[in-house]
């Protein structure tokens, strides 16, 4: 049985369960900081800087957006481990013998 | 200049095929295994492993499904061409992990409580939309149809050289398709993810080897820079990008990194993670893998480009051949392979790593397919019951049915595996603000999402084929160096916008 395509739409569900552990869930893509910080690092990556000459025998423009990627990991890797929260990381049944 | 060199050349023997033979007969005991393992017939435990995959499998699969093929091939062939400006593939296969940040914490918690099995319950559990549902559903089937005839592409390719010809490109293709459809069925996203591991750690040590081997049969990174830097018709390769380049630099990460994330079977391992705790241990790990596998393909297109310069031009000579420029790689391993008996085994691995990418892409993308399909369209709209081994019985029907024509379309395409990428891209990148903006936005309603994609893929299709459509002089796949499905997802977002911003105060 199809099912009637042009469905109006409706209130959209919430996002979020109601729990008593709402509070403590921290979404790192709701904090302005970590957007602000990624796209100032993104910036960086650019080959956009004046860089001259050779580092280690590479351009300078090359190894310094190279090391901009690493920021980005090692930033996004803070992120992720430790802005990142949610009480609920290990379902009960994980715990199970 | 040079015609390119094919795989068929290098001087693989029966060793070889005996050492991908022992791998494609690991890959069948491992469906076989996966098998045993099922806990119920239903689609969470075949498409998602019964949402119940550990750290360790769940980094290897990630990282499977992420590099493919393309990643050693076609970027080292793109680096050939365009020396260091390539560096830009590290940041875009970073900004992937990022743009996770921006929908997986949210999306990871709701599928757990909603038993989300495709991006499709997503879109339906945020929107209450089945246009939105279908259209995004379509959309993302189409995207990986494309990835994977590009991936099989390949694989035939591949299998072909590694037999030096004596197994013809449609029979490998064939072939190792049905070795995946096979595991595919016995065990689903089980199968498929231990299989990752295996291809994983094959790819890892693939990677591996393959820039060490171009640093000690070749030449260092320094002096081929050095050499690039003293020719002007070289020079461009080691300069920065002018300004049109940073464009379509900045243009590059903002299309690879938010389309990768929303890939289906990315989200669908999102959703297959057997915690929140598990998934954010292989998201950190991740965040690192571009810094190790790309400027691998890096070095070796740059080093390449010094040492044995001329194959920049486009295709010619036999149908066989890669574009020049792609056959990169495998001139690197004709170099090696020639030095010593320890050079021809060490490129026997660098081969099964291709293989082992290509396959881990395929089943991957082959498998979310299958789902969506099964799930969101057959299972929402055709078929009114709720048995879930029937619908796991059809979902892998559905495997089987969808290869036919995709094997038959890459049997006959021509084009560059980074072509090929980007068509992709430009239409999937359609759906990004259903997700990115969809799970913070609480105004964004269904019927605006739905006008930002038609005005984003008609803008999107009009400069892609500008020309042919007799718009223009010529199809403006780019504008200004940003891609043609930025330009449409720029109209996109203005569109879903308007909602935040003149719709109705959310309850």
């Amino acid at each position: 049985m199809v099912e009637c395509l042009d469905m109006p739409d409706q209130t959209p569900a919430p996002l979020f369960p109601q729990t008593n552990n709402e509070k403590q869930f921290i979404d790192p893509g709701r904090k302005a900081w970590v957007w602000i910080g990624f796209a100032a690092l993104f910036v960086g990556m650019l080959p956009v800087w004046p860089f001259k000459g050779n580092w280690f025998g590479l351009p300078a423009w090359a190894v310094f957006a190279i090391v901009m990627s690493f920021v980005v990991s090692a930033f996004s890797t803070f992120v992720i481990l430790w802005v990142w929260q949610d009480p609920i990381e290990i379902r009960p049944r994980d715990l199970d013998p | 200049m040079k015609t390119g060199f094919n795989i068929e050349s290098l001087p693989f023997g029966s060793g070889a095929l005996a050492v991908i033979g022992v791998y494609i007969l690991s890959m069948l005991a491992i469906g076989g295994l996966a098998w045993t393992k099922k806990q119920e017939n239903s689609l969470s435990d075949f498409y998602l492993a019964g949402r119940n995959i550990g750290f360790l499998v769940l980094v290897l699969t990630l990282f499977a499904t992420q590099y493919s093929g393309n990643t050693l091939l076609g970027f080292s062939g793109a680096a050939y061409r365009d020396g260091l400006g390539f560096i830009v593939s590290t940041h875009f296969m970073t900004a992937i992990i990022v743009a996770f940040l921006f929908i997986a914490p949210a999306l990871s918690r709701l599928s757990r409580e909603q038993e989300f099995i495709t991006p499709g319950d997503y879109v339906f559990y945020r929107f209450r939309s089945h246009g939105l549902r279908i259209v995004i559903t379509l959309l993302m089937v189409y995207a990986l149809c494309n990835f994977t005839l590009a991936q099989l592409k390949t694989l035939g390719t591949v299998f072909e050289g590694v037999s030096q010809g004596r197994i013809p490109m449609w029979v490998g293709v064939i072939g190792l398709a049905v070795i995946m459809l096979v595991y595919e069925s016995l065990g689903g996203m089980r199968s498929v993810a231990w299989t990752d591991v295996i291809q994983g750690v094959v790819l890892s040590v693939g990677f591996l080897l393959l820039i060490w081997l171009a640093w000690t049969q070749v030449g260092d990174l320094p002096s081929a820079v050095e050499k690039l830097s003293a020719s002007p018709a070289t020079r461009n390769k080691v300069t920065p990008p002018d300004a049109q380049g940073i464009r379509h630099w900045l243009s590059f990460i903002l299309i690879v990194g938010l389309g990768g994330a929303i890939y289906p079977q990315a989200i669908q391992r999102i959703y297959a993670a057997k915690n929140t705790r598990i998934l954010k241990k292989s998201l950190a790990l991740m965040a690192f893998m571009p810094l190790a596998t790309t400027l691998a393909a890096i070095a070796v297109g740059v080093i390449m480009a010094a040492h044995y310069p001329g194959l920049d031009g486009s295709a010619v000579g036999s149908e066989k051949s890669l574009v020049p420029s792609e056959t990169v790689l495998p001139l690197l391993c004709r170099e090696v392979m020639g030095a010593s008996a320890l050079g021809y085994w060490l490129v026997v691995i660098v081969f099964a790593a291709i293989l082992a990418a290509v396959m881990s892409t395929t089943d991957s993308a082959l498998l979310s397919m299958s789902s969506m399909v099964t799930h969101d369209l057959y299972g929402h709209y055709f078929y009114s019951g709720d048995d879930q081994a029937h619908l796991t019985r059809v979902g892998r029907w559905i495997t089987w049915v969808l290869m036919i024509p995709i094997i038959w379309i890459a049997l006959g395409y021509k084009g560059t595996l980074i072509q090929l990428l980007q068509l992709k891209f430009e239409l999937l990148i359609q759906c990004a603000p259903a997700f990115y903006l969809g799970i913070h936005w609480k105004k964004l309603k269904a019927s605006t999402t739905l006008a930002g994609i038609a005005i984003g893929l008609v803008i999107t299709l009009m400069l892609n084929f500008s020309g042919e459509l007799g718009l223009a002089d010529q199809n403006h796949p780019s504008v200004l160096g940003f891609h043609s499905g930025m330009v449409g997802l720029a109209a996109n977002l203005l569109v879903c916008s308007s909602d935040h911003f003149f719709g109705e105060k959310s309850a």
